[in-house]
């Protein structure tokens, strides 16, 4: 009897187990409001007491909350891929990627599509169509060029994961080295205008956090056009090249051992 | 008799300690975000403002000290004892003579020592950073005692994590359970925003998770008199002592219809 309610379990298990996700990306959808409401409330509770942060109004600091989670949701969703390099490195396996006839980071950051997190995107979308009511001057072409501006913003936030991941060719385990980059997005989360100086010129090019976030709201509400997303052309650029180079001097040193 | 949790203390320390690139990486936690969020204090804050009772250093000191509270609390415990329940290796632990609960926070503890020692010096390279608002606890006590709440604190976490780990009996895997809580007891701990500038501030102060993140950066701040800390420790204890009870139940409920099958 005992073998019989063992296997019974088991096929249960497994019912389960298909059932998971779905309660796994309703639980995801949760996990994400709580971020996107504290967000939100940090500015409720500052625009509570002043009219605007370095010249933010409180509709254009909510056009960051949603844009920023609009961009991480399209990360999660599209490029997750991209961090098991690192354990494909560490095992010895990337020539399962290599022998493949297509260019290897591609289909790296590809392979793991992750439609659950797709769950999450309506988040965003909400803050920013509950900040396009108090951003009265919003037209279709600023929609269009903040489409861009997002657009290129991924491209360059996905750069910033495959330059830091090869970094795995030289070290050995580096799972808490993805938290450099989802701390360092904590930069993207506050206003452009907050920083000043050298930190806002880091900020935009070497470390192009500001960027990411930043830009896309800046062309939204028509503080900035086409020289924006130049500027964003050009720190893509610069990503580019150093990814190319990162991946090829990794490739040198990979020798496929590992376990 | 505690022998084996001494043991898994120093196995997991030394395990963590294998991979010391991996723990510099973690070192980010601590850095980064409270500097982050210094810009934007300074531009709502800088010309003299107040928010509530803090003012610019306050409210840097704040973030400083909650941000290293809450980036080093395992809210979600180990995911592996939810997955252990679902593959069928808790067998495993059942059959030792030593608590399934005792192993896994002292390998808990254990894996985090190195993260904290290391982490305590990145707090104090961005309070090093920020020395021009950084408030340094005027009496000698603060610090000390705002670590030992927080310790306690982390006690508290784990036995929530560890709790929500425990579903799997019922829900096979609870990675989803624990990734939600991680996100809300952060924010009830205080890590996103100031529990007492929020609305609503009598509800996010009655629940436990202040104690991780919120009151032991209150009582570094020097907010908390010497005569309303053993109130604060008497609640700190009582919402252990349900945590406990509340963990040790479920994990009884779950055994009496755990089988050992595992996928």
């Amino acid at each position: 009897m005992s073998t019989v309610r063992a296997v019974a379990r088991l096929i249960s298990l497994r019912c389960k187990w298909e059932f998971f996700f779905r309660l796994d990306a309703l639980l995801g959808i949760l996990g994400g409001a709580i971020e996107v409401v504290a967000g939100v409330l940090l500015f409720r509770v500052i625009y509570a007491g002043v009219r605007s942060i370095a010249g933010w109004s409180w509709g254009e600091s909510l056009a960051l909350v949603g844009t920023l989670a609009v961009l991480l949701e399209l990360e999660r969703t599209l490029l997750r891929g991209l961090q098991r390099l690192p354990d494909l490195v560490e095992d010895g396996k990337l020539e399962q990627f290599l022998l493949r006839p297509v260019p290897t980071p591609l289909f790296l950051a590809f392979h793991r599509f992750n439609p659950q997190s797709l769950w999450r995107f309506p988040l965003g979308i909400g803050v920013l169509v509950y900040a396009a009511h108090f951003l009265p001057g919003v037209s279709w072409p600023h929609l269009l060029l903040f489409s861009l501006s997002l657009l290129l913003s991924l491209v360059i936030y996905g750069l910033m994961v495959f330059c830091l991941v090869s970094l795995s060719f030289w070290l050995v385990r580096m799972h808490n080295f993805f938290w450099l980059v989802y701390d360092l997005a904590e930069f993207a989360r506050y206003p452009a205008g907050v920083y000043r100086g050298a930190v806002r010129v880091l900020l935009t090019t070497v470390l192009p956090l500001v960027l990411l976030s930043n830009f896309p709201v800046m062309v939204l509400v028509g503080h900035g056009g086409i020289e924006l997303l130049g500027h964003q052309l050009g720190v893509l650029a610069g990503f580019l090249l150093l990814g190319r180079t990162l991946w090829r001097a990794g490739l040198r040193r990979y020798r496929g051992a590992g376990g | 008799m505690l022998r084996p949790y001494f043991r898994a203390v120093t196995v997991e320390t030394k395990t963590s300690l294998a991979y010391w690139g991996n723990i510099v990486g973690f070192l980010s936690a601590v850095l980064i975000p409270p500097l982050a969020v210094f810009f934007l204090w300074r531009a709502v804050l800088g010309a003299g403002g107040t928010l509530g009772n803090y003012d610019l250093s306050a409210m840097v000191t704040y973030y400083v000290v909650v941000q290293f509270f809450v980036a080093n609390t395992p809210f979600s415990a180990w995911y592996e004892i939810g997955e252990e329940i679902r593959n069928g290796r808790l067998l495993l632990w059942l059959v030792r003579p030593a608590s399934h609960y005792g192993l896994y926070l002292s390998r808990n503890l254990g894996g985090w020592i190195p993260y904290w020692l290391l982490s305590s010096l990145g707090a104090t390279v961005v309070a090093g950073i920020l020395h021009r608002y950084f408030l340094v606890p005027g009496e000698w006590w603060q610090a000390p005692v705002a670590v030992g709440f927080w310790l306690l604190g982390v006690i508290l976490a784990f036995n929530l994590g560890y709790t929500l780990n425990l579903l799997a009996f019922w829900t096979e895997r609870t990675t989803g359970f624990a990734g939600v809580a991680d996100v809300a007891a952060t924010f009830l701990s205080g890590g996103f925003v100031p529990l007492d500038v929020l609305p609503l501030r009598e509800v996010w102060l009655f629940l436990p998770f202040r104690f991780v993140g919120w009151l032991p950066a209150q009582i570094f701040l020097g907010r908390v008199k010497p005569g309303e800390l053993p109130l604060e420790f008497g609640v700190l204890v009582l919402w252990l002592a349900i945590s406990v009870v509340i963990a040790k139940g479920v994990r009884t409920l779950g055994l009496r219809r755990y089988r050992g099958a595992g996928i």
